[in-house]
């Protein structure tokens, strides 16, 4: 009994007993302030540990950090504006295309006629009168005085022609005369152009009734242009009591500014009338 | 090889009128290249070749244009003309010079198209194409006249004016 409460065994089993006493407070939760007391100096002593060694390593790795995020930002941006040009590419091509098919629509619904379509290249470089240049001409078969339209409707004749190009009157030009009818009354009168491009109806009788938003066709007298080509509305009526005839503003359907491609018929032989001109 | 360039200035100066610039109005005038280059060129150093683009220039421009009697070719020469009158009073101030030329050059121009017109019988009203044509067209061309000057001036001593404009 003396040996086995010997200073040895008594000093293990106070110990044994202490940690287990430990332990099973530990487990109960009794040492968690005493925990949170003792701790609280440590953590804070690696926070600051940490966020220098943090501060430390940023200084060093992050000018890296910085050139490679430039770099990418820079091959990025070189993607973006490539697709931006590709975008802006596939829309001309879809414009094109949308005026193409239209020009294509507006040949199939009038199959009587020959069509050779055209770009508009250029225009005249005089603001006194009203031409544009398109890039067809003898070589694809177009002529003096063939008429020239789109698919909404009347833009004019050409003027002179070359190999590879045309230059076309429009029928806003100053010098331009088409005679046209009126859908409505059968009216016949003169379309004629001016240095401002605007067009006005002339030669109307007097006692023609002529009303606003009537639609005008060419006539095809004087055979310069097929019958039946759809030009534009009537804005407004002049009526003076002491003229001979009425007038009328008329706003065409061609919008000649932003003309960009052309169908020249090219089955239409044009009458020269000059020669009967005194 | 200066000669060349010059030409190729041309050629590049018609074709902008005729693809961009005459599409850009303001009212019914607009803006003539073909006229400032010639002005600037003409202000430009020792300027003996000034003629031949003048004549040149006058010619294609007659050629592309639809305006009778050679219109075009006449007012480009009156402008060459001006230019080397102009140069000699204003030597010390070029930019003032280019605007004088500009400005008469212009309202010759025009004035010579607008007699062309009704001689050849387009009948046209002069208040009309002096409101909406001549005088937005000198605005155009006023506003664009020191750029082109620059630009011209710039070309001309790239090219080496004093053997390219002799």
């Amino acid at each position: 009994m003396k040996k086995l409460f010997s200073s040895g065994s008594l000093r293990t089993l106070l110990i044994v007993l202490i940690i287990a006493g430990v332990f099973l407070l530990s487990i109960g939760g009794y040492l968690t302030p005493l925990y949170n007391f003792s701790l609280s100096p440590l953590i804070s002593t690696q926070s600051w540990l940490s966020m220098r060694y943090i501060a430390l390593r940023d200084f060093f790795t992050s000018p890296r950090d910085v050139a490679s995020l430039r770099e990418r930002n820079s091959e990025l941006e070189v993607q973006v504006s490539q697709l931006q040009s590709q975008i802006i590419q596939l829309q001309e091509q879809l414009s094109q295309s949308e005026i193409l098919y239209a020009l294509l629509d507006f040949a199939r619904t009038n199959p009587q006629h020959e069509y050779v379509a055209a770009t508009v290249i250029g225009r005249e470089i005089s603001p006194f009168i009203q031409y544009v240049i398109i890039d067809k001409g003898v070589n694809h078969g177009l002529r003096y005085g063939m008429p020239v339209v789109t698919q909404q409707g009347l833009v004019g004749r050409i003027d002179a022609v070359i190999a590879n190009a045309a230059r076309v009157q429009l029928i806003s030009d100053a010098n331009s005369t088409v005679n046209v009818q009126l859908q409505s009354g059968k009216i016949e009168a003169q379309l004629r152009g001016s240095i401002t491009g605007e067009v006005t109806l002339e030669m109307i009788p007097q006692d023609a009734i002529l009303e606003a938003g009537e639609v005008i066709l060419t006539s095809g007298l004087g055979g310069n242009y097929p019958a039946n080509i759809f030009i534009g509305q009537v804005i407004s009526v002049r009526k003076l009591e002491n003229a001979l005839f009425q007038t009328a503003s008329v706003q065409p359907i061609i919008a000649f500014d932003s003309l960009n491609a052309v169908l020249v018929i090219s089955n239409f032989d044009a009458v020269d009338t000059s020669p009967l001109i005194p | 090889m200066s000669d060349l360039l010059a030409g190729l200035l041309l050629i590049i100066t018609i074709m902008l009128q005729s693809g961009v610039a005459s599409r850009i109005t303001f009212l019914s005038g607009a803006a003539d290249l073909i006229l400032l280059f010639i002005a600037a060129w003409g202000l430009q150093g020792q300027t003996k070749r000034i003629w031949l683009w003048t004549v040149l220039a006058g010619f294609f421009a007659s050629l592309l244009s639809a305006m009778p009697l050679y219109a075009p070719f006449f007012g480009y020469l009156f402008i060459t003309v001006l230019s080397q009158i102009i140069k000699r009073r204003f030597w010390e101030s070029p930019v003032l010079a280019m605007l004088i030329v500009v400005f008469l050059g212009t309202l010759v121009q025009h004035i010579i198209y607008y007699f062309v017109l009704i001689f050849t019988g387009t009948g046209i009203d002069w208040q009309e194409s002096l409101n909406m044509v001549t005088l937005p067209s000198l605005l155009i061309n006023l506003v664009l006249a020191f750029p082109v000057y620059i630009v011209i001036r710039e070309i001309a001593l790239i090219i080496k004016p004093e053997s390219a404009l002799r």
